[in-house]
């Protein structure tokens, strides 16, 4: 009993070290690992993106309550902000430069243009609903081109 | 007459109580991303759940036994606390998810933030089981949730290709971006999501409170067998609607309100109205139910008074660990956490908790010490066995496979 | 059936682990007292071992799980002269034993602290899980106390279960010859295949050591079935 307690105790305490200790090692910035998370947030940001749309959509086909609506919209634009700065907020590998910069355009534009969705939902500006929804519609196109760039 | 009402009203209150803030959110995401091709990972579930409550039920109304109860007389009193950690940690976890869900709910009605709506929610709880009137709401509040029944009726007028979506089921067809360890990912989450612990702890001890015999055993099983997989065919059309609606536009569901979103493609604003009745009466009667569950797992282990029924002057430490409880999650749930990935984790740690209080049971249901003539037959125990294969099968993957998909991403 | 004895699965032979210990206490009308957290022995002046009382609350359930949480729970409160006392209930106040035990009296009251240094008391955890040899070899250790009712003796302690594993590890395979499911039962009587039962005359229990040592005829206990 004794000889197996010891041994159970002595592979609990290094397990907990050697998990401490990878997680102490810096990581290193990869050119794979940087395209999947990118790639990842671009994900996240065409799904924010496409809901919107959808929102738009059926509330200017009066299918969806108000407030409801609103709330979506607002979601969405709180988790999009969470997928964008885990991107913008990474230090890009050498030589991805360029792609960086066109990614963090991309997703600014995300941002300016979900923003600007919430705020006609809010304000019941039903006039502008159709023309947003084709403006984040292509928008979406653009986010999956820039991902399969990236494969 | 009087009987068949009764048997009416549990098969009723056992589909709109099957749904919670698990099923609702872990159906849609699949749904979005996976189409049907996880749907046998529910049947699968559904069947497990089914054999787990038939046999706790069995035990409750034969022996007057809880779930905890035996897991402490098999187990014995060390393994046995080790097991109440793990179960009542995952349980708090469900509770927390839960109230979150009614916060959310609530959210999509007022336009509130759940923030503000979170402390009323959780002393709502509170009172209703402080005055041990969750007894007496508990029917209503599983009449209520039937209204997802709507998610059905939203999947039928949105009128799918069935021919296709039965063929993902059948062929586990999944997409082509997606690889195999998040599928499996997934269908763990689904899993656990369907077997949740705490169903079978307020099942059983509801049984045992309201002092089934074994002449209750027949309704016990209608409660189990017809209302199970009835709720079992709600979480499909939750995950079929989103299949339908938010699959083709790659719309991955990570709030409440995304759920909902297919409903009002089909039904328009009453659809979405009778939906969000739905959301807050499943997550509400749910919260009741597991924050009890954590209540009951405690007292069960060291013998002291429980119940929905009994005053709290009768139950000083099942009730203070309600209250404690209860402001645990509402503390937990302050810090801004998002209570869906609250939920994501509480139905994978589901699964990694349930060979704890499956084994037991499963001992025993044929221990005729304890049930009598009504021990297990003998495709219960082929089935029991496979289960027990497939559970903990579950369980050892959960964590790795959680870890390797980083959490389905 | 006099006062005293007490009925359901008091009345037959059964194994204390298995059956009597980590098992609800009930009070008259249904109210819940407790667990059985330890069975108290009583060494009676002929050299028997009789069920005398059942223990319950910390005092008797820490020292399960802990020692070094029993002796914090009792430096808690040193100033208690009663701290490491567990409550007794005696077994005359209990009305029978099923799946749970049920007392004859109300909950108010049944359960004072048990007598503290009382030399001739012992608990049924000193005896499970103690090192077992026999004719001086070792050879696992205590799994099951059995205990029948004798006229005039009360429940008495008749024999010791021995094998490998914990305490209760048997799982009640033991008692039935098909209890199911085939897989686990297949798996309980192979980790039990060598263990065997030995009668408590042939048995001297070290209680402080928890050791026994015993000798003379010995029965492998795949032999036994209740339903036999």
């Amino acid at each position: 009993m004794e000889p197996m307690r010891t041994m159970l105790r002595t592979a609990a305490v290094s397990g907990v070290l050697a998990l401490a200790l990878t997680g102490c090692v810096p990581s290193e910035p990869s050119v794979a690992d940087w395209r999947s998370s990118t790639s990842q947030a671009l994900e996240d940001t065409a799904s924010e993106v496409e809901s919107v749309a959808l929102v738009l959509y059926l509330q200017s086909h009066d299918r969806l309550p108000g407030r409801a609506a609103r709330v979506a919209a607002v979601e969405s634009e709180e988790s999009l902000a969470t997928a964008v700065e885990g991107v913008t907020t990474q230090q890009p590998p050498p030589g991805e430069a360029r792609e960086d910069r066109e990614v963090g355009e991309l997703l600014s534009r995300a941002s300016d243009l979900v923003r600007e969705a919430r705020i006609a939902l809010t304000a019941g500006d039903e006039s502008s609903y159709a023309e947003l929804r084709n403006r984040l519609l292509d928008l979406s196109d653009d986010l999956d081109t820039a991902r399969e760039g990236l494969r | 007459m009087k009987r068949l009402f009764a048997v009416a009203l549990g098969i009723l209150t056992a589909i709109g109580g099957f749904v919670d803030i698990g099923d609702l959110v872990t159906n849609a995401q699949v749904g979005a991303r996976f189409g049907w091709s996880i749907a046998p990972a529910v049947v699968v579930g559904v069947v497990g759940i089914c054999l787990f409550a038939e046999m706790s039920g069995r035990v409750a109304a034969v022996s007057g036994r809880a779930t905890f109860d035996l897991v402490r007389e098999r187990l014995g009193p060390r393994v046995g606390l080790l097991n109440l950690v793990g179960s009542m940690g995952v349980t708090f976890l469900t509770f927390i998810a839960e109230i979150g869900g009614v916060a959310l709910s609530l959210q999509l009605v007022s336009s509130v933030s759940y923030l503000l709506v979170v402390p009323f929610v959780a002393l709502a709880v509170w009172l209703l089981l402080w005055r041990a009137k969750f007894s007496a709401i508990e029917n209503v509040l599983g009449l209520l949730g039937l209204s997802l029944i709507v998610f059905a009726v939203a999947l039928w007028q949105l009128g799918p290709d069935w021919g296709a979506l039965a063929h993902q089921a059948v062929t586990a067809d999944k997409p082509a971006g997606e690889d195999w360890t998040t599928w499996a990912y997934y269908a763990v989450a689904l899993f656990g999501a369907a077997m949740t612990p705490y169903e079978v702890f307020f099942f059983s001890s509801g049984g045992v409170e309201e002092r089934w015999t074994a002449k209750d055993l027949a309704t016990m099983r209608a409660n189990v067998y017809i209302g199970f997989p009835l709720g079992g065919l709600l979480s499909l059309a939750i995950a079929g609607c989103a299949a339908v609606v938010l699959q083709p536009h790659g719309i991955m569901v990570d709030t409440l309100g995304e759920t909902a979103l297919p409903v009002a493609e089909a039904l328009g604003k009453v659809g979405v109205a009778i939906a969000v009745l739905g959301f807050v009466a499943a997550t509400f009667g749910a919260a009741c139910e597991t924050g009890l569950s954590v209540g009951y797992s405690l007292a069960q282990y060291v013998g002291a008074q429980w119940g929905k029924y009994v005053r709290p002057q009768a139950a000083v430490a099942f009730h203070t660990v309600l209250v404690l409880c209860t402001l645990a999650a509402a503390a937990v749930l302050l810090t801004g956490i998002d209570p869906i990935a609250v939920t994501e984790a509480s139905v994978v740690f589901s699964a990694v908790a349930l060979p704890l209080t499956y084994f037991p049971i499963l001992v025993i249901a044929n221990d005729p010490d304890y049930v009598g003539e009504h021990v297990n037959g003998r495709i219960t125990n082929t089935l029991g066995t496979v289960y027990l294969v497939l559970i903990v099968l579950a369980a050892v993957a959960a964590i790795p496979l959680m870890v390797v998909t980083g959490m389905g991403r | 059936m006099s006062p005293a004895t007490p009925g359901g699965r008091l009345g037959r032979e059964l194994d204390l682990a298995l059956h009597l210990l980590d098992r609800q206490v009930e009070d008259a009308e249904g109210a819940l007292v407790g667990k059985v957290d330890d069975v108290e022995l009583t060494r009676s002046e002929d050299g028997r071992l009789v069920v005398s009382g059942l223990l319950l609350g910390a005092n008797a359930l820490l020292p399960r799980i802990s020692r070094r949480a029993h002796e914090l729970w009792v430096a808690s409160a040193p100033q208690r002269p009663g701290q490491h006392v567990p409550d007794r209930i005696d077994l005359s106040l209990v009305d029978r034993l099923d799946s749970g035990v049920r007392l004859r009296t109300r909950r108010a009251g049944a359960a004072p602290p048990a007598p503290a240094l009382d030399p001739d008391r012992a608990r049924l955890t000193g005896l499970l899980g103690a090192r077992v040899s026999h004719e001086g070899e070792r050879d696992g250790r205590v799994i099951d106390v059995r205990a029948r009712p004798e006229v005039d003796h009360g429940l008495v302690v008749s024999e010791l279960v021995v094998g490998r594993g914990g305490a209760g590890s048997l799982l009640g395979y033991d008692r039935n010859r098909d209890m199911g499911p085939w897989a686990i039962a297949a798996l309980v009587r192979r980790l039990h295949r060598g263990s065997w039962v030995v009668d408590i005359g042939q048995c001297a229990v070290d209680w402080t050591g928890g050791a026994v040592a015993t000798r003379g005829p010995r029965r492998p206990l795949s032999g036994d079935h209740e339903d036999d």
